[in-house]
């Protein structure tokens, strides 16, 4: 007994002593800590004040910044103008350490400075956040960055008077790639029009590097009159649009270039299901959801292609047999015809490709459909939902019913706005 | 090794000596992969046995062992490299007790073998990331030097990340 305790005590004594060198030295601790996923940061900042000013620190801020995020959870818009659904993806890997957003299971803008604003877009952990009509002149409109994990927020200032003829802002797309830049841009539209003449529209830019707004000389001039601009997505250093009808645009924020650009085609003797198109980007890849048939026979696709990093074309990354689909969830099928909602595509990460995802909205329920494992998964019953607001509130029931079918992905980020 | 006169002109061997006196004798081109060792031998040539008084045989035998993998794995010009690279890491720290990997890390760090210390702290991360702060506080026995109330708000700040 008494020599089984002799023999412990010293490795048990080297082991401590090990792990107190390695968290002793800043060099070796900051590697360590670079790995880790940020809601471990923001819980070990309370380890000491050494651990907390590791964490705080710009420059490691900076670097962490460096590392791509899993997207861990989606924000669900149609709930409600106020309330916002805060769905955790719960992936297989994160499966034991479960990942919550910061706001339990809803964000509430419903008081104080958040009062009145809705989020616009998601882009690489900041939020884009506007309150008032969208193509309202400014007075009543207020836009801020948002970064939901540290609940920092920055309001941004108005982008000044132009011209002593009225002109109007609209679109506000954030452009931020911390791999790239701790700094983020954000560009709007701003239509200049007077009763002679004929509309034009110029590019807006907001630097947080500067805190100032620059007219850019850059003009858009053909076609995309009914792009979405309220619905632009950030890639590869580029702001994209697409129209309803198939116009498709891009714009370089650093360069200031706008330039036109091609959709996938569609195969001859096949057929597009317009309103299933949806453009979206998730942790560093553009993706273009394009629903595509023959008719007469049981061949429909909904296929998710993919843009080069060069822009040199799109690829075919993901085909979704939505006949094969309709036999694991018959709910998808009426008649002859595919009733859902394209919501997005969730990519994994490059060691976790078998995790990528494809959003649906179908029959009220928000499915999570995963391409290698060919498996279905609820993630929010819109329904209920609904019906749970017609006995709390009329006026709500109202919003779910008018409510945009967008979900924003969400990214944890130690970014500061 | 290679009873072939044209390998043996080009394959210099190391002799390298641990703190407890064990020797190895490495090919130049394995221990070169080390920064310290790569320093050694370009300031003081690779004639002498290389003395290294901060790591023991058995640490120094492992960090070596996975030097010899990936310059071996490396030789194979396939493109397949990368995946049997990242795979024998995996299988290389698949089972590592906390003893082993912290003195390794140390090891890894004083031989400046960079990819290897990217490797082990990566290991270091999946294994207390999901720990308490108490864990944590005990594992690298750190206490809290916190005044009253100052834990407390820190917390306060970002509960989410305690649930």
């Amino acid at each position: 007994m008494w020599s089984a305790k002799r023999s412990g005590t010293p490795r048990m004594a080297a082991v401590s002593h090990s792990a107190e060198i390695i968290g002793g030295n800043d060099d070796l601790l900051l590697e360590v800590l670079l790995r880790l996923p940020v809601r471990s940061l923001l819980k070990f900042k309370s380890v000491s004040k050494r651990w907390l000013s590791l964490i705080s620190d710009a420059k490691f801020r900076l670097r962490r910044g460096l590392i791509r995020n899993p997207v861990s959870c989606l924000f669900f818009k149609w709930s409600s103008f106020k309330e916002l659904k805060f769905t955790d993806l719960n992936r297989i890997s994160n499966s034991n350490t479960s990942t919550k957003g910061p706001f339990q299971n809803s964000l509430i803008f419903a008081h104080g400075d958040f009062s009145g604003l809705r989020i616009i877009q998601s882009c690489n952990g900041l939020l884009l956040l506007r309150s008032g009509a969208y193509n309202l002149e400014y007075g009543s409109s207020v836009t801020c960055i948002y970064n939901p994990t540290t609940n920092k927020y920055t309001k941004l200032p108005n982008p000044p008077v132009r011209s002593d003829k009225g002109s109007v802002v609209v679109g506000h797309t954030l452009a931020f790639d911390p791999l790239k830049s701790p700094h983020y841009k954000v560009v709007c539209i701003r239509y200049f029009s007077s009763n002679n003449v004929k509309c034009y529209r110029k590019m807006e830019i907001y630097s947080s590097e500067t805190g100032s707004w620059t007219l850019s000389s850059a003009s858009l001039k053909t076609g995309m009159l009914n792009a979405q601009f309220d619905s632009g997505v950030f890639w590869n250093g580029s702001v994209h649009w697409i129209s309803p009808f198939g116009d498709y645009l891009c714009f370089n924020v650093d360069e200031e270039r706008p330039s036109p650009m091609a959709l996938p085609s569609v195969p001859d003797g096949w057929v597009e299901v317009k309103c299933h198109r949806c453009l979206g980007e998730s942790t560093g890849h553009l993706h273009f959801i394009h629903h595509i048939y023959k008719s007469g026979t049981k061949m429909s696709y909904l296929d998710v292609h993919e843009m080069e990093m060069d822009y040199s074309g799109w690829f075919l990354k993901f085909r979704v047999d939505l006949f094969m689909l309709s036999e694991a969830y018959p709910g998808i099928l009426f008649q002859d015809l595919f009733l859902f909602s394209t919501l997005c595509v969730v990519r994994g990460e490059p060691e976790e490709e078998a995790e990528s995802c494809l959003v649906l909205k179908i029959s009220g329920k928000v499915m999570l459909y995963n391409f290698k494992a060919t498996t279905f998964r609820e993630l929010y019953d819109v329904e209920s939902y609904s019906r749970s607001m017609i006995t709390n509130e009329s006026t709500e029931y109202f919003r779910v019913q008018i409510g945009d079918h967008v979900v924003h992905q969400y990214i944890e980020s130690l970014a500061i706005v | 090794m290679s009873s072939s006169s044209t390998t043996t002109t080009t394959t210099r061997l190391l002799m390298l000596k641990a703190s407890d006196g064990v020797t190895f004798e490495v090919e130049e081109a394995v221990a070169t992969k080390l920064g310290a060792i790569n320093n050694m031998v370009e300031e003081e040539g690779s004639e002498d046995l290389i003395c290294l008084p901060n790591v023991n045989g058995k640490f120094l035998g492992m960090v070596l062992e996975w030097c010899k993998k990936h310059a071996n794995n490396n030789t194979n010009s396939d493109k397949g490299n990368d995946e049997v690279n990242k795979w024998w890491d995996k299988e290389f720290v698949m089972d590592l007790d906390q003893n082993t990997l912290y003195h390794l890390l140390m090891a890894a760090d004083y031989l400046s073998g960079t990819e290897l210390v990217d490797l082990l702290t990566e290991k270091v991360a999946s294994m207390i990331r999901g720990k308490k702060v108490e864990e944590i506080r005990e594992t690298f026995k750190i206490k809290s030097d916190f005044l009253p109330g100052q834990e407390e708000e820190i917390r306060k700040k970002n509960s989410w990340a305690f649930e």
